[in-house]
């Protein structure tokens, strides 16, 4: 990936649940600097994050942490931080209590001097006393980040880790990310938000139904969101009108009626077509009543991007 | 090590569950006095009896079910595990802690009920350190074992508490065979051997026996959990 070479290696690792499979030949590997995994929720970035760690074993496949398998040699625990997803943290202590004790886990010689600093990182008070029960969310997500990086490990891991935060918070906590990716660490956010993997990182790899559906670039990566056929429902006065002036304006590839008053049509290129069909209708004397987009969540997205890329 | 420790007593410690067991203990200490007020002569085997059954077949059992299901299982079960097992820390150490957390609970809540009914019995002293020696080994043989239990098994609580009951309560009472595959009958039968008592039952091993056992029991209840803690799929 970099000179530097990979720090975590994914080779066709597979993981299924019983009759669910939650990966299947994902090959990817990790090196120095900020990198996003991208998928819709359930897309398996939380299953690759855990057998990254170690958390779990994958039910085919292997995986390279620092040269090493992170499920059975506890020396890449050393080295590792992670951000895990679910929200529940150790009940009765306080946030320094909490970051002291995985500081004192790491191994550090002032625990307590470590958390303070962690907790200040991420904008929080080392002296608040209340138990982290009494945290809204974003303070909890933030406490979360603190422990990751309590021991400053050369390899972080976050899953979503920027939910639940306000958008100042969103904000500085990413630029946190950039700046550890920059002193050469290797950091793995994964978000189902297009618009903050945007903000984090130009290297993405893109996760849907548990496959690798792109990688690269994110300028590359929104292309090819991009570039693909859009789904466009129209209402109107005279649909049967309007669809055969679409057809002639050679912006639409496909229409078929929906109804009395409604087409629905595929465009290969929405931004011609969006530019086209105001005049269209003017020249039409039609009045639109109503333009919906079918297939413009992230997940029909992700769905389109795992089809093209089957054989 | 230390916050560790911390973090596994506030996990398995509650305001309600120790309150529960205290309730239990003082009931199991009126039980006693009211043997020492009914003043006949076989007194101290009511006492041994009473401590048998009430004592080492139950109230041990249960109080070590309760917190140590709940040291690592409690983790497990609300995800809070990833912070201590995603850690440069041996498995044998987290174990080790974790039943350290649970016996700082379960000993003073089960030797001080047991003590005070054997003071309150007016029972020899033959019998306070029978019964130290029995609550003690039993404890340490439950934990050990409960405490992979709850790491394991789903609902711990309940399927511990069924084989408590039927099981260490109920079968193992009916003959040599169950009896030598529980740890509740070698917990007895040491408090029979130091009392110098007969407990109707009881499977009759030596004393030496039976702390063999009963340590053996405890580490391999502590390997086993470290073993499972080392494979767990962690959330």
């Amino acid at each position: 990936m970099t000179a530097a070479g990979p720090l975590i290696e994914i080779k066709d690792v597979a993981k299924w649940f019983g009759e669910v499979v939650a990966l299947s030949g994902v090959t990817a590997s990790f090196g120095p600097g900020l990198a996003a995994l991208l998928g819709p929720n359930g897309a398996g970035k939380s299953s690759l994050i855990r057998i990254m760690c170690g958390l779990t074993s994958p039910s085919q496949g292997t995986v390279r942490v620092i040269g090493r398998n992170p499920r059975t040699d506890g020396g890449v625990r050393k080295e590792l931080g992670l951000v895990p997803q679910q929200e529940r943290l150790l009940p009765g202590v306080s946030a320094l209590e909490f970051v002291a004790m995985a500081a004192a886990l790491q191994g550090l010689p002032d625990p307590r001097g470590a958390a303070r600093t962690a907790i200040q990182t991420v904008e929080l008070d080392p002296d608040d006393r209340r138990h982290l029960g009494a945290y809204s969310k974003g303070m909890r997500q933030r406490v979360k980040i603190a422990q990751a990086i309590v021991h400053e490990p050369r390899i972080l891991i976050l899953d979503e880790p920027l939910n639940g935060l306000d958008p100042r918070q969103r904000s500085r906590m990413a630029q946190l990310f950039i700046r550890l990716g920059a002193e050469g660490r290797c950091v793995v956010v994964s978000s189902h938000v297009l618009e903050e993997v945007q903000e984090l990182s130009s290297t993405v790899l893109v996760l849907a139904e548990g496959k690798l559906a792109a990688e690269g670039d994110f300028h590359a990566i929104r292309q090819l969101l991009d570039d693909r056929p859009h789904r466009i429902r129209l209402r109107s006065m005279d649909p049967l009108r309007l669809a055969s002036a679409l057809m002639g304006s050679g912006t639409i590839s496909a229409v078929q009626t929906a109804g009395e008053d409604a087409i629905v049509i595929d465009t290969w290129s929405v931004t011609p077509f969006r530019r086209r069909l105001p005049r269209l209708t003017q020249e039409l004397g039609l009045s639109l009543l109503e333009m919906s987009p079918l297939d413009d969540d992230l997940e029909s997205v992700f769905r389109y991007l795992v089809a093209r890329r089957s054989p | 090590m230390i916050s560790l420790y911390r973090i596994m007593l506030r996990t398995s410690v509650t305001r309600g569950r120790v309150l529960a067991f205290l309730g239990a203990g003082a009931l199991l200490d009126l039980i006693a006095y009211t043997i020492r007020v009914s003043d006949y002569s076989s007194r101290e085997i009511d006492v041994f009896q009473l401590l048998d059954v009430a004592a080492l077949a139950l109230y041990v059992p249960v109080v070590a079910l309760v917190f140590s299901t709940s040291s690592l299982g409690d983790l497990a079960q609300d995800g809070t595990l990833v912070y201590v097992w995603l850690r440069p820390v041996a498995r044998l150490k987290v174990v080790v802690v974790a039943l350290a957390g649970t016996l700082t609970v379960t000993l003073p809540l089960t030797l001080g009920p047991t003590w005070l009914a054997v003071l309150l019995a007016g029972a020899s002293a033959t019998a306070l350190w029978a019964v130290t020696a029995s609550v003690a080994l039993a404890n340490l043989a439950y934990c050990a074992v409960f405490t992979g239990f709850g790491l394991r098994v789903r609902h711990a609580l309940i399927f511990g508490l069924g084989y408590v009951i039927i099981w260490e309560a109920g079968i193992a009472s009916l003959g040599r065979g169950p009896a030598a595959i529980s740890i509740r009958h070698y917990a007895e039968s040491l408090f029979a051997q130091i009392g110098n008592q007969t407990v109707p039952g009881a499977v009759e091993a030596s004393q030496s026996l039976s702390v063999i056992v009963l340590v053996a029991v405890t580490l391999v209840g502590v390997v086993l959990t470290t073993i499972l803690l080392a494979r767990q799929d962690v959330a």
